[in-house]
């Protein structure tokens, strides 16, 4: 690449393809990925690879061993778990550039005014499941690259583009397993991108982290009519979720300066979701489950929420005598990448050519990006993409297609910018 | 323990096992085994008995008669046993009717398939007396359904003639002769919430915190019914039997539902309950900012005859001989049938019978079967004596 080619040869680059990446998206979408339980990956990843083969791209197909898919969802691992990784290698040598995204989506649900797997164009959006969360993410990356070479931009260094499976079950198996098997490392990657639904306006940062667990109090089962012969399960519990209340007080405290979206998610949480207790009307329970949901906002770690739980079911222990029994269901840890980064400067540098003040973001829930940053140890990864946060998960999900153009030019945009020596010429404002 | 205490009684046992191993739990309502089995065991005794299809035509129960003349004992035993549960937290089988140290293991051991057979033997044994015209009188049997979900079961067999001027309800009381019996009502309670993704708590309300106020509040009143007491049966209570809110992992719950289990003492009513639990909640509403709703799911009402009927008299002073057992007034803690006898029928009845009400609805339920064979023993003697 050379600090010749200019933005306008790679906007219309991308603009010379819209009618293409919007009938790529629609077939896309019309791949039925839903997970749970992780339904049709052979099938995304072949239309995925064909794609990649026909751009000239290097593809591996990486297949997760079942072995692996039981260790993290043992009830669903009779689905295969397919991944695709495809990669450009330029002559010269130069920075290598990832970009990331995941083809399953969650469950269409009903109450569809669309097929949710039938896409359809209507007032310039695209609708399907999918279509923000976030197949349009990968159609952009893949685009854009495309633009690259239409545009006349000779590369250097790398592309590489990976397409991976489960994130909406945690992502172990797809972008986690990638890292594990070091298709994502520091040797092989110097920016990454992953295209997940932030909106073309924003660079998202990072993201909170989770850690969902059941606690089970036992206690001892008594007729109703000699309740004082037994132990509640239910009055023991109610001893934890007492100490729940006061330490959800202490983690509103406990707040960050990162721009979690919405501002109102800047601070770390904790929910009782589910309590199951009880067999008959008259049977004092000897058995209650209940089910937390923690939020770590990114100065947090795991390890630590884990270690003020167990004092929390220490303190209830003691304080009824009765067993908790604490029983993990999913874990992400937070993650932040810095704002001053490379990556994350270029993106917001390119996203303020379409946009006033592109902002700086970071999620309130949790995505692959921390598989990245925190254990492939990558700090130049941010998350960037078409697909709109709002339309996640919901019914008639859409995106619009000039936002896939957007972030498409965005991408192309800050891709130049990274793998030229010197940069794009300054963006001068019309 | 005197060796009379310590003798079982084999063919009393073998019935003892053959009912507990059919499975009759109660919900779903699975009597209908039973019942047909003890239809066969007393017709190829010569019993009159009869499959009665009311109220369930699906659930049939038994009732049985001997002799013609007065006075008439029913004997009343329920079927139906609660649900097993957790069966890892049982070390014999719920149905396999073990018999491990003189105990015989198994769900309704105790409660109460231990007083069905005493009370087949029973009626098999009188039944002959009379037939053979060394007895006079009658003695009527109820094998009955959904005791343990408060079905019209003995109900419906009092109103279709199965009745008598005795009644006796075989349930477990360590052969105490009770006179009053506790009345129970269960409440269903819903707390409110409003859900979102609990990644955003804020922006709903959550309904298990809503929920903790009532618990706190539930669980102060149970301390405060516990001074009501009755010289018989005790005191008043209210349990917290079960909590469920939730459906997802990841959603802040949009209702908690919680059920009471409410004892009490002939001296109060369900209606006056009804004002309190009414009451209760208002002031959690009110302090906390929250909404509830409620409703009474079931009532049985309590009941108590006088505590120096007839037939009370008698059942005492045979257990005391037999067993051991002081002959001071009591009460039953538990809600049995009694209460059909006693106000729906009118008739004088009592709940009594061996077996630990301790046992009943616990894991690893059991019965003593030397403590049955007493059990037995006075039964007979208590009748014949009724019928004399």
């Amino acid at each position: 690449m050379t600090g010749t080619v200019d933005r306008r040869a790679i906007y219309d680059a991308v603009d010379e393809r819209v009618d293409e990446m919007v009938t790529f998206l629609c077939d896309f979408l019309a791949i039925e990925t839903e997970n749970p339980p992780g339904r049709g990956y052979r099938e995304g990843a072949a239309f995925l690879a064909e794609a990649m083969d026909d751009r000239g791209y290097d593809v591996e197909r990486v297949t997760v061993p079942e072995a692996v898919v039981a260790d993290h969802y043992p009830e669903r691992s009779d689905h295969d778990r397919v991944n695709v990784v495809g990669r450009q290698t330029a002559e010269r040598p130069g920075p290598d550039v990832h970009f990331t995204g995941h083809f399953d989506v969650v469950p269409a649900g009903e109450d569809w005014d669309h097929d949710p797997y039938d896409p359809v164009v209507e007032d310039g959006r695209v609708y399907g499941r999918g279509a923000s969360d976030m197949k349009s993410g990968i159609v952009a990356s893949l685009f854009a690259v495309d633009a690259l070479e239409a545009a006349g931009v000779a590369p250097r260094g790398s592309i590489t583009q990976s397409m991976t499976v489960d994130e909406e079950t945690g992502g172990f198996t797809g972008l986690g397993y990638l890292v594990d098997e070091g298709y994502v490392d520091e040797a092989n990657t110097d920016y990454c991108v992953y295209t997940e639904c932030f909106d073309a306006s924003r660079v998202c940062l990072g993201h909170r982290g989770v850690l969902k667990f059941h606690v089970t109090a036992h206690g001892e089962t008594a007729h109703g009519c000699m309740s004082h012969d037994g132990t509640n399960a239910i009055t023991a519990m109610q001893a934890l979720l007492t100490r729940v209340d006061e330490y959800e007080d202490a983690l509103h405290d406990r707040t960050t300066e990162l721009p979690v979206t919405p501002p109102e998610s800047r601070r770390a949480d904790i929910s009782a979701t589910m309590i199951d207790a009880g067999y008959s009307e008259n049977v004092v329970p000897d058995r209650c489950r209940a089910t937390f949901y923690r939020v770590l906002v990114p100065d947090e770690t795991v390890e630590g929420a884990r270690a003020e739980i167990d004092a929390l079911l220490a303190d209830a222990e003691a304080a009824t005598g009765v067993t908790f029994e604490y029983d993990e269901i999913m874990v992400a840890e937070p993650t932040s990448a810095s704002r001053d980064c490379t990556v994350a400067q270029t993106y917001a540098r390119e996203a303020g050519a379409f946009y006033d003040d592109p902002e700086f973001v970071v999620s309130p829930g949790s995505d692959d990006q921390r598989f990245v940053i925190n254990d492939a140890g990558i700090e130049e990864c941010i998350v960037y993409g078409p697909g709109r946060l709002e339309q996640a998960h919901v019914e008639d999900e859409h995106v619009p297609i000039d936002a896939l153009v957007t972030a498409t030019k965005v991408m192309a945009a800050s891709t130049a910018d990274l793998l030229t020596e010197g940069g794009l010429v300054a963006h001068r404002p019309d | 323990m005197s060796r009379q205490h310590a003798r079982t009684d084999d063919e009393l046992t073998a019935l003892i096992g053959e009912l507990v191993s059919l499975e009759t739990e109660n919900p779903p309502g699975n009597e209908k085994r039973a019942a047909e089995f003890i239809h066969g065991w007393l017709t190829d005794r010569d019993i009159d008995a009869t499959l009665v299809d009311e109220p369930y035509a699906d659930r049939p129960q038994v009732a049985a008669r001997v002799g013609e003349g007065a006075p008439t004992v029913v004997l009343n035993g329920h079927i139906d046993v609660v649900p097993a549960g957790d069966l890892d937290e049982w070390s014999h089988p719920p149905y396999a009717a073990d018999i491990d140290d003189g105990r015989l293991y198994g769900r309704g051991s105790a409660d109460m398939k231990t007083g069905v057979a005493v009370g087949m033997m029973a009626l098999a044994e009188l039944g002959a007396e009379i037939d053979d015209g060394d007895r006079s009188g009658s003695v009527v049997f109820h094998a009955a359904i959904g005791e343990e979900t408060g079905e019209p079961g003995t109900k419906t067999l009092l109103e279709r003639g199965y009745d008598g001027d005795y009644g006796v309800v075989l349930e477990p009381t360590e052969m105490r002769t009770a006179t009053s019996e506790k009345g129970l009502a269960w409440y269903e309670i819903t707390v409110e919430g409003d859900p979102s993704h609990a990644s955003r708590p804020g922006q709903g309300d959550n309904a298990i915190t809503n929920a903790r106020p009532v618990l706190d509040a539930l669980e102060a009143y149970d301390e405060e019914i516990a001074d009501r007491e009755d010289d018989l049966v005790g005191q008043a209570h209210a349990t917290i039997t079960k909590i469920e809110a939730g459906t997802k992992e990841n959603v802040v719950p949009e209702d908690a539902v919680i059920t009471i289990d409410r004892r009490f003492l002939p001296s109060e009513s369900a209606d006056a309950i009804d004002e309190e639990i009414d009451a209760l909640l208002a002031d959690v509403e009110a302090d906390h900012g929250i909404e509830t709703s409620w409703e009474r799911t079931r009532t049985y009402e309590s009941a108590a005859i006088d505590t120096d009927s007839d037939l009370a008299d008698v059942f005492r002073r045979h257990s005391a001989e037999h067993a051991d057992v002081s002959t001071d007034p009591w009460g039953v803690k538990g809600s049995t049938d009694v209460r059909n006898f006693v106000n729906d029928a009118d008739i004088e009845a009592i709940t009594w019978g061996p077996g630990k009400l301790g046992q009943a609805h616990t894991y690893d339920e059991h019965v003593d079967l030397a403590a049955a064979a007493v059990g037995l023993r006075t039964l007979n003697a208590s009748v014949r004596e009724l019928l004399e």
